[in-house]
């Protein structure tokens, strides 16, 4: 216990002094984009700081909080068996795991489970969120605070190919998106209680997109966007009232990206970039490319370029006109999102093949490549000048190895 | 200054929060008390948030009264406990303490029990005792746990293997039979009836599985842009055999259809025709020994509804995500006598690289998946060789 003390509190001191965290998909911002670099060279034997061995699947990311890393998994015959677990940062030992049976039904195309979702943390909770509807909140020491089976809440709420939504922590709410074909949602919930603020229908279609993050001129003014397949929605976190809404066809998985006040969503046409507006207002089409538009992997921005994997390549293209300004055929195929470290990108594979590639004023170039000779599904975070990478059965740290005499965890 | 007075603020906080005097102290029962209280909408959740605390720090000696704890409660409490198991056993194996196994195994016996509760202490078993599952499977073939019992039927369709291989049929045929009466999952009785057939031995799957073979379809009515689903079709307002209606292709009727799939699958394509995108209806009869409450069971490659007796029970939008026996379950009253079953099955349009099927299977069975037979069954008609 009085370790635990200790423990916490540093990592207060973490959090206070600014410690790189990683706290949500894609990042704390959800952009994708670390500004410290992280090891170009890596591979099964090499800049592996640690890894760790996983109960059982995950497509979910890691996230970083202070110095631990927190990932959830599932498995079991029945694909009913969860977990959640929580890691030293530095040591990779396993600081705890808490089991969970899933109480909603677990349909999935075989490609992915029930750990789908990547957990959410303000810095003192975790929220994860399973494809079963089990949304359980933690805290950093895994005491659990609460527990939602939003399944048998919202009976219906499910999809024949599983959910794959993140959940995002906008101030003290909660919000969760289950767009399904059956029974279809957003909830806002009090992030302390773990009871409602509101409840939403939404259009009844497929969607595996992730909520963000709209900052407003104060923490008050911030707003949540649902990617709808049919609905672009920005609404208020506290109350769940639409401040603007567009009929779109937006991408179903690929997730938006924020760069300044523009804001780029995935869809049916193409990428499209919108100018946010002031006052509730909706935001303005600024133009539309189907090259840039992403197939599975969500886009990020660097600099003035929007980068997106489209068809086998990574498309670069102007922010502000849409237009292709270069191109890079890469291995694929990809589940990962990109994500970005010290100015470089890291596209990783479904083989484990991790391609890293600088930007230029033209096309983009192919800087390593990396074999970890592993399943990744997930996209990796990217914290303190490591990444932290999550296959099917292991999560993996890519930084200069630590120093031996370390002591055991507790698990 | 004021950053330091902060950071010293926030310290002593954390400090304070943690202090031993905080730590809550309840017995087990109390803690397990509060943990029943939880509810939907983070009912009970702070409470609970501090009961848990107090019953992580309970010796591991004392898990089959945790255990027992999730008797007759719901999925929530019983995830609460779940989850502080994980804390006390990682806190025993700090200390080096042992697993208190026989009280385990008699918690495991004792079917009584909850069914995950019953599964857990099975499993702890096994991590000290490989060979617990010779003591416990050979009588779980009944077993109220859906795992033991899958287990139990596992080990002994692997005996019957093993006897058909070395040439011993009386015993294979009794071992098949045993999993065959058991088992409840489709993998097992399909390969159990499988094996009896080989073996000289007649076994009719669908009436085993409680599939109705038995419908009367109709259609095609338009599916345009999914637009059919919501679409109230002249047979969702009234069943009537003799009626003809105006559908997508011209004027339709009801037809009668036999499924000869020992699935009991449907193909509107065969019955009604290869009509795309489009949505159509299968009614079928089923007279019940009893009023009673049953489960409906549901495999359906498209979007789909389901009444039974005029109620809406089923209604999934979901499209191309394969079909499995028993992928949808509702619970349904059946009067005794006549009942009614009507099906809206809503073909959407095709995407590229994925089959497209227009088809649906459904059984009627206890909440064990034991099947419940309409009282006027026919006989199932010879099963349909598939190419």
């Amino acid at each position: 216990m009085k370790c635990g003390r200790i423990a916490c509190s540093a990592g207060l001191v973490v959090l206070i002094l600014g410690g790189a965290d990683w706290k949500q998909y894609r990042g704390s911002d959800s952009t994708g984009v670390a500004t410290e670099p992280a090891p170009t060279r890596f591979g099964a034997d090499q800049n592996v700081a640690w890894k760790a061995d996983l109960p059982d699947r995950g497509l979910s990311s890691p996230i970083v909080v202070g110095d631990r890393v927190f990932l959830t998994a599932s498995g079991g015959l029945q694909h009913d068996r969860l977990f959640i677990l929580g890691f030293d940062a530095k040591t990779g030992h396993r600081l705890w795991q808490r089991s969970f049976w899933g109480t909603g039904p677990t349909d999935a195309h075989p490609k992915t489970c029930m750990a789908a979702p990547t957990p959410a943390s303000d810095g003192r909770h975790l929220v994860a969120l399973f494809a079963t509807d089990d949304l359980i909140c933690l805290d950093l020491e895994g005491n659990v605070l609460w527990m939602r089976s939003l399944y048998e809440e919202n009976p219906g709420a499910t999809d024949g190919r599983g959910l794959a939504s993140s959940p995002v922590i906008v101030g003290q709410t909660v919000v969760v998106h289950l767009e399904t074909q059956n029974t279809s949602l957003a909830l806002g919930i009090d992030l302390k209680t773990g009871s409602n603020r509101w409840r939403i229908d939404r259009a009844r279609m497929y969607n595996w997109t992730s909520p963000i993050i709209l900052p407003g001129k104060t923490r008050a003014d911030n707003l949540v966007l649902l990617q709808g397949t049919e609905r672009l929605s920005a609404c208020d976190p506290i109350t769940g009232r639409e401040v603007w809404g567009i009929k779109r066809n937006s991408d179903p998985i690929a997730s938006s990206v924020l760069a300044g006040n523009i804001l780029f969503v995935p869809g049916e046409k193409g990428l499209a970039a919108f100018e946010l507006q002031p006052n509730g207002a909706a935001p303005k089409l600024l133009w539309e490319n189907v090259k840039l538009n992403p197939v599975t992997a969500s886009p990020l921005v660097l600099g003035d370029r929007i980068y997106s994997l489209h068809n086998g390549f990574l498309v670069a293209g102007d922010v502000k006109t849409g237009e292709v300004r270069g191109q890079l055929r890469l291995k694929g195929p990809f589940s990962a999102s990109l994500v970005a470290a010290g100015g470089l990108i890291y596209c990783l594979n479904e083989s484990g093949l991790a391609q890293v590639v600088k930007p230029t004023d033209k096309e983009p170039v192919l800087v390593e490549s990396n074999s970890l000779a592993d399943t990744i599904l997930s996209t990796p975070a990217v914290a303190g000048g490591a990444l932290y990478i999550r296959s099917d059965k292991r999560l993996w740290k890519i930084a200069k190895p630590i120093s031996p005499g370390t002591p055991p965890d507790r698990g | 200054m004021t950053f330091v007075l902060m950071l010293f603020s926030l310290l002593t906080t954390a400090f304070a929060a943690e202090s031993p005097a905080s730590t809550p102290s309840m017995p087990i029962q109390a803690s397990l008390a509060v943990l029943r209280q939880v509810g939907p909408d983070g009912k009970g959740s702070a409470e609970a948030a501090r009961a848990w605390k107090a019953l992580v720090t309970t010796d591991i000696h004392q898990l089959p009264e945790i255990l027992a704890g999730m008797d007759g409660s719901n999925a929530l409490m019983r995830n609460w406990v779940r989850s502080a198991i994980d804390d006390i056993l990682e806190r025993a194996r700090v200390d080096k303490k042992q697993l208190p196994v026989a009280a385990l195994e008699i918690f495991v016996r004792d079917t009584h029990h909850n069914s995950q509760a019953r599964r857990l202490a099975y499993e702890l078993i096994l991590t000290v005792d490989a060979k617990a599952a010779d003591r416990f499977l050979p009588n779980m073939t009944d077993d109220p746990s859906p795992e033991l019992r899958r287990d139990a039927i596992a080990r002994i369709l692997k005996q019957a293997d093993k006897a058909h291989e070395e040439g011993q049929k009386d015993e294979a045929r009794r071992l098949y039979q045993k999993s065959f009466a058991s088992a409840r999952e489709q993998d097992h009785i399909d390969k159990a009836a499988r094996r009896l057939r080989e073996l000289g031995q007649q076994v009719d799957l669908p009436k085993h599985l409680g599939l109705i073979l038995e419908w009367k379809l109709i259609g095609p009515f338009s599916n345009a842009k999914k637009k059919g689903v919501e679409t109230v079709y002249p047979p969702e307002k009234q069943l009537d055999f003799g009626a003809s209606y105006d559908g997508a292709a011209g004027k339709v009727t009801w037809t009668d259809y036999t499924s000869k799939d020992e699935h009991g699958l449907v193909d509107l394509t065969k019955g009604i025709g290869a009509h795309k995108v489009s949505v159509g209806y299968a009614a079928g009869e089923f007279a019940s020994a009893a009023d009673q409450v049953v489960e409906v069971r549901v495999g359906c490659y498209n979007a789909f509804k389901l009444w039974v007796n005029g109620e809406l029970v089923l209604d999934r939008g979901d499209e191309f995500t394969g079909m499995r026996l028993d992928h949808y379950v509702a619970k349904a009253h059946l009067k005794q006598g006549k009942n009614t079953l009507l099906i809206k099955d809503c073909r959407g349009e095709s995407q590229p690289g994925v089959p497209d099927f227009w088809q649906f299977q459904l059984r009627i069975c206890d909440a064990n998946g034991v099947a419940i037979l309409s009282t006027t069954r026919p006989a199932s008609p010879a099963p349909e060789k598939k190419s």
